[in-house]
């Protein structure tokens, strides 16, 4: 049905009053509002995204967000802009039967649509993957074998969720298991997540770190905290009905306080380090089931 | 109710409807077209059924979560599932026989059908003595949780086929014996036709489902 | 496909009324239904006890009994309802017949009836029921969250609460334009006297009625702690108001299948002469595609749950690590139905729109194909996205890269939908009407639910963004922005059709408002609540964000009341004013508006012959006179 090539900018159909060049007009609203709200986004709320800067992951995530909402705003303006303009420039009069002109498509339109979000998603969906790859995992659980890891040294820290409760064991440390996180700064960690009985998320919200917890699962992240300070402790999968409780706190300390920190676990928990089981990246739920 | 229309009955305005004042009937071969889509989405949306079970066997046979997949006195009885293999391809070529004979207007084609619904039943009743000779039950790993859930589901599946096909083998019956009140019901373009090809069609494909599980349960 | 009519006689004499209330009614129903309760109860335990399954020992509670409970009460409440007749009836060797039970008078509505426009009404008001039910589990979810830590209903009641509404809210609203709208005007709209399958359409209706009640049941079993997901293996854990939510969802699943089953079939095989596939009114579209998805998604929902079922029953290992199990199996099964479902919440939501806007944009739509394009494409795509929502969780940490893209690529036939509305809506006349700022306001929503959903979709942005309450924030502007806001769209748009009454028009648009400012209101602070770090379903949190939770709550209660003007409104216009419906207020060219208010019983004297599709709006454009640059070659005239 597609016919005779049209001028795509032609006067207006005969019998109507020659009205604005609403295409003109709104393009220039549109892209003006766009030059300018981009560049202000990107500067002004970029900084403040979450989750802020206190591990290398959750920095490149605030570029993620910075990015990704940047190439959102235009997007969001064309819509919002195109809706407030259609409803003060379309209206039908008070008490008029005015019909619209029968338009029923454009195909340059239409493919230009078509292209230009096309290459707007390959963007963003290249983008995603190099910054996820790149990132060792971005923060998020990668499974017990990812496929990208950081070179050099790790402290391997396992994660062990229970309703409802998260403890730390430091296999490089003897073993020992904690009630409380602590890291060294400027230390690249891997994270061991696994569960005793059913799926938790470990959230750690500052250090831009989720991973969720499975029973019988080894669930690895990597972070590297660059920043000396709190962080909270989230469980982001629920878990039953203290799911929300299921909040702590974790410090990033200096290197020679955390040796410090350390070595007095190990003291205070000896007698339990012998009660623990053997170190393993993975446990099985006990009981095993209900009434068991 | 009796409640006179100008009087509105409750809240809402309920269209008046005169005596006698019916939907007329559809024509027969909307509902025969109607029958046959049914009979493949409802094909469709058993494949999707049965998948689950198809991936749950795979995924966690792949994982082997506590080397509990499988232990070594978990084997359903071949002899057993052979007779059950058996027993459902003879109903799937009895019922395609059906069919073709229907459409053939062969009188013979209800022998045939009750013969399928015969053979499927029979599938049903080995499965059942299955359950109750096998040496393990749902609880002994992932492998008898799938095999106990799979054949149990895909048995149910059976019956409302073997239900479908019998519904068209009594209407046949009834109608042989009483022509006059059926009137028009055995011609092969009116009512029986197409509900026996439908129902064919969904046995053939629910077989062949069947034949999957077979070979996914008691041969790899 | 009826041949041997059955003749009625015409005028039958009042029978007494105990003779009325015996027989296939819902009376019997109910009776049947709670007989077949305690039947499935005591069976239960009977097999439990002898067989002695060893948990029902240690523990008091018994869920073999109770799941059996469910579906002898189920099946009982079905026969009385009259749906076993026909069944027997055929294995008995009775010929086939369409027609059970159409046209007689008030009582249908609340019975077994093959008349697809009763069923119509049905669903709206069952429906409506478990819509206001689900709301009000919201207003108190948001009651408990004034506080910091629990105290309004506690932490078990306030899990519970969660998952009710969740749960009400995704199986009962999947069918929440599909149920009353699709029924009652989709054989309209094809030139149909019927549903190709009107039994499996009634069967629709109460299996979710059956649900719907059996969901609001778990209060007095304990709840469910999982929320909507039913996660294993805390699905394992739970108590026994875990199998009111398992056997509600399979259900829900059930009925989901029928009716997509029965919509594609009628729309497949009885449009009548001259109704082209490319003359389809685009809402027929959105139904068709919708349907897809519930025939081939919800079987593996069923599947998935009967699982679960098998697990907390009989002692299957699916879900227990160790037995040879995996939570991620759940995970897996649940999703892959999971994603395919938001779609079957949002694409009915398209169709509305699109087939609205025309009508008060006085413009054919625009872009016919592309529309009918994104809505497949949507549909096609919707299956290959579900490990998205499993970013974080280790599963195939691998392939995340393909369900960025995957997950990605999907908001291109999303974005057609929005051309089209841009299009539609180009140098048009807009009236504001009720149904008209609905339409735009799904706009807005939507494409604020659409944004937000690619923070989710990129693996690194997700990390901070799952589980918290920016996810929830989300689903809500595309499920209550996008489905719920058409919902009312339709309900404000076709209601005078349906029951020949008009709204009151200065409350429905106190109304929209009420409900457009307070909706965003509640869930735009949510984004950045969920940024700053607060988990979803948790009723415990900071005191750093009491602030905005509070402004939240209130804005929350303001939505509430918004539904109660609407109820209001409901009441005052249908019971009060009753203020006859013109036979086409809105002007629209469709065909359902051009047969008499209220419709008849047979809707068409003659089946319709069709020689275009229903946009046929606005002045000619000359040929080669693009106008302002939207006018140019049309790739999409569709019957012009």
């Amino acid at each position: 049905m597609s016919s005779s090539a049209a001028p795509s900018d032609a006067s207006p159909p005969a019998g109507e009053p020659p009205g604005p060049n609403h295409l003109r007009r709104f393009l220039t609203i549109w892209i003006v509002a766009s030059v300018i709200a981009t560049p202000l986004v990107a500067i002004f709320l970029g900084p403040i995204l979450p989750p802020g800067k206190a591990s290398d992951v959750a920095a490149g995530q605030v570029t993620d967000f910075t990015v990704t909402l940047s190439l959102a705003t235009p997007v969001l303006l064309l819509v919002v802009l195109y809706l407030i303009y259609a409803i003060v420039a379309f209206r039908q009069p008070s008490g008029a039967a005015l019909e619209g002109p029968a338009l029923r498509g454009h195909a340059g339109l239409q493919t230009f649509w078509i292209i230009t979000s096309v290459v707007l998603i390959l963007t963003l969906a290249t983008y995603a993957t190099f910054r996820l790859e790149q990132g060792y995992g971005a923060g998020s659980g990668s499974g017990p074998n990812p496929l990208t890891k950081p070179s050099g040294p790790r402290l391997p820290v396992q994660v062990i969720a229970q309703e409802w409760a998260f403890t730390y064991r430091y296999p490089t440390y003897g073993g020992v298991e904690t009630t409380h996180l602590e890291l060294p700064v400027n230390t690249e960690v891997e994270l061991h997540v696994t569960s005793l009985d059913v799926i938790h998320s470990f959230w750690a919200y500052q250090l831009g770190v989720k991973a969720d917890a499975n029973p019988n699962q080894d669930n690895i992240a990597f972070v590297k905290p660059t920043k000396i300070e709190t962080f909270e402790v989230h469980c982001a999968e629920l878990c039953g009905i203290w799911h929300g409780a299921m909040f702590d706190h974790g410090h990033v300390v200096s290197g020679p306080a955390f040796a410090r920190w350390i070595a007095e676990q190990q003291r205070f928990f000896a007698p339990v380090t012998k009660q623990l089981p053997k170190y393993s990246r993975t446990y099985l739920p006990e009981p095993l089931r209900r009434g068991e | 109710m009796a409640l006179p229309h100008e009087e509105k009955p409750m809240g809402l305005q309920i269209p008046a409807v005169p005596a006698g004042v019916e939907i007329p009937p559809e024509p027969p071969d909307v509902g025969a077209r109607a029958l046959a889509v049914g009979a493949r989405l409802l094909a469709g949306g058993t494949t999707f059924f049965f998948l689950s079970f198809l991936f749950a066997y795979f995924y966690l046979r792949s994982i082997d979560a506590d080397h509990a997949w499988r232990p070594k006195h978990v084997n359903p009885s071949t002899g057993l599932g052979i007779a059950f293999i058996v027993c459902l391809v003879i109903s799937i070529v009895l019922a395609v026989l059906a069919g073709r004979g229907m459409k053939a207007r062969r009188a013979g084609w209800v022998r045939f059908a009750a013969g399928a619904v015969v053979f499927g039943l029979a599938t049903v009743a080995i499965q059942c003595i299955e359950y109750t000779t096998q040496n393990f039950g749902p609880t002994n790993g992932a492998y008898a949780s799938v095999f106990c859930a799979w054949t149990a589901f895909f048995l149910l599946a059976t019956l409302g086929a073997m239900y479908w096909l019998e519904t068209q083998v009594a209407t046949e019956f009834r109608a042989s014996r009483s022509p006059s009140e059926h009137g028009d019901i055995r011609d092969p373009d009116r009512l029986i036709a197409p509900g026996l090809d439908a129902a064919v069609f969904y046995w053939g494909y629910l077989g062949a489902i069947g034949v999957i599980t077979y070979v996914v349960l008691y041969v790899i | 496909m009826s041949t041997t009519t059955v003749s009625r006689t015409p005028e039958r004499p009042a029978r007494p009324l105990w003779r009325r209330l015996v027989g296939f009614n819902l009376l019997a129903a109910v009776v049947l239904g709670v007989g077949g309760y305690y039947f499935g109860w005591w069976i239960g335990h009977l097999v439990t006890n002898t067989k002695s399954f060893e948990y029902t020992e240690k523990v008091d509670e018994n869920d073999v009994a109770l799941l059996l409970a469910y579906v002898f009460g189920v099946v009982g409440f079905l026969i009385g309802m009259g749906f076993a007749n026909y069944p027997v009836q055929r294995l008995l060797g009775r010929p086939p017949s369409l027609r059970e039970k159409e046209g007689e008078g008030v009582s249908r509505y609340f019975g077994l009836c093959t008349d697809h426009k009763v069923v119509g009404i049905q669903y709206l008001c069952g429906i409506g029921l478990f819509f206001f039910i689900g709301g009000l589990n919201a207003m108190l979810i948001r009651t408990e969250l004034l506080h910091p830590t629990p105290t309004f209903t506690g932490a078990n009641q306030y899990i519970s609460l969660v998952g009710m509404h969740g749960a009400m809210m995704m199986g009962m609203m999947t069918s929440g334009i599909l149920g009353p709208f699709a029924n009652y005007f989709v054989p309209i709209m094809i030139g149909a006297r019927r549903m190709a399958f009107p039994r499996i359409e009634a069967l629709t209706f109460w299996l979710l009625m059956a649900a719907g009640f059996i969901l609001t049941s778990t209060i007095f079993f304990g709840g469910f702690p999982t929320g909507w997901t039913g996660y294993e293996p805390l699905n394992d854990q739970a108590v026994m108001g875990m199998d009111s939510y398992i056997i509600f969802f399979a259900l829900v699943g059930v009925s989901m299948t029928l009716l997509g089953l029965n919509m594609m079939a009628t729309i497949i095989t009885m449009r009548a002469p001259g109704l082209t596939w490319s003359r389809l009114p685009i809402f027929v579209w959105a139904t068709f595609s919708t349907s897809i998805l519930m025939v081939l998604a919800a079987p593996m929902l069923i599947a998935v749950l009967l699982m679960a079922a098998l697990d907390r029953t009989v002692d299957t290992t699916f879900f227990i690590a160790a037995g040879g199990g995996s939570s991620y199996l759940f995970e897996n099964l649940f999703w892959f139905f999971g994603h395919p479902e938001v779609y079957i919440l949002a694409l009915p939501g398209f169709g509305v729109i699109l087939e609205l806007l025309p009508v008060f944009a006085r413009k054919p739509l625009w872009g016919y194909r592309l529309a009918i394009a994104g809505m497949l494409g949507v549909t096609l795509l919707s299956f290959f996205v579900w490990q998205h929502h499993l970013f974080v969780s280790g599963i195939n940490a691998d392939l995340r890269p393909f369900y960025i893209l995957s997950t990605e690529i999907i908001s291109i036939p999303t974005g057609f939908i929005f051309l089209c509305f841009i299009g539609t809506l180009w140098r048009s006349r807009i009236s504001f009407t009720v149904p008209m700022l609905f339409c735009l306001a799904w706009a807005f929503n939507f494409l604020l639910g659409g944004l937000s959903g690619v923070f989710l979709s990129d693996a690194p942005t997700d990390t901070t963004t799952h589980g918290s309450f920016f996810v929830m924030a989300h689903f809500h502007y595309t499920i209550m922005g996008g489905l719920i806001f058409a919902f009312f769209a339709a309900i404000y748009y076709w209601v005078p059709k349906m029951l020949g009454l008009n709204f009151n028009e200065k409350l429905g648009k106190v109304h929209f408002w009420l409900m457009f400012i307070a909706f965003n209101s509640t869930f735009l602070p949510l984004f950045a609540l969920g940024m700053e770090g607060m988990p979803r379903r948790a009723s415990f949190y900071e005191p750093k964000f009491h602030t905005l939770n509070v402004w939240v709550s209130v804005s929350a209660f303001v939505l509430g009341f918004s539904m109660l003007v609407f109820l209001f409104n409901t009441v005052y216009s249908f019971i009060f004013v009753r203020q006859k419906a013109a036979e086409n207020p809105w002007h629209s060219k469709s065909i359902e508006w051009q047969v008499p208010t209220p419709v008849p019983v047979n809707n068409f004297e003659q089946i319709p012959v069709f020689d275009s599709d229903p946009y046929d709006y606005g002045t000619p454009v000359p040929v080669g006179a693009g106008v302002g640059g939207m006018g140019g070659p049309q790739i999409s005239g569709a019957g012009g």
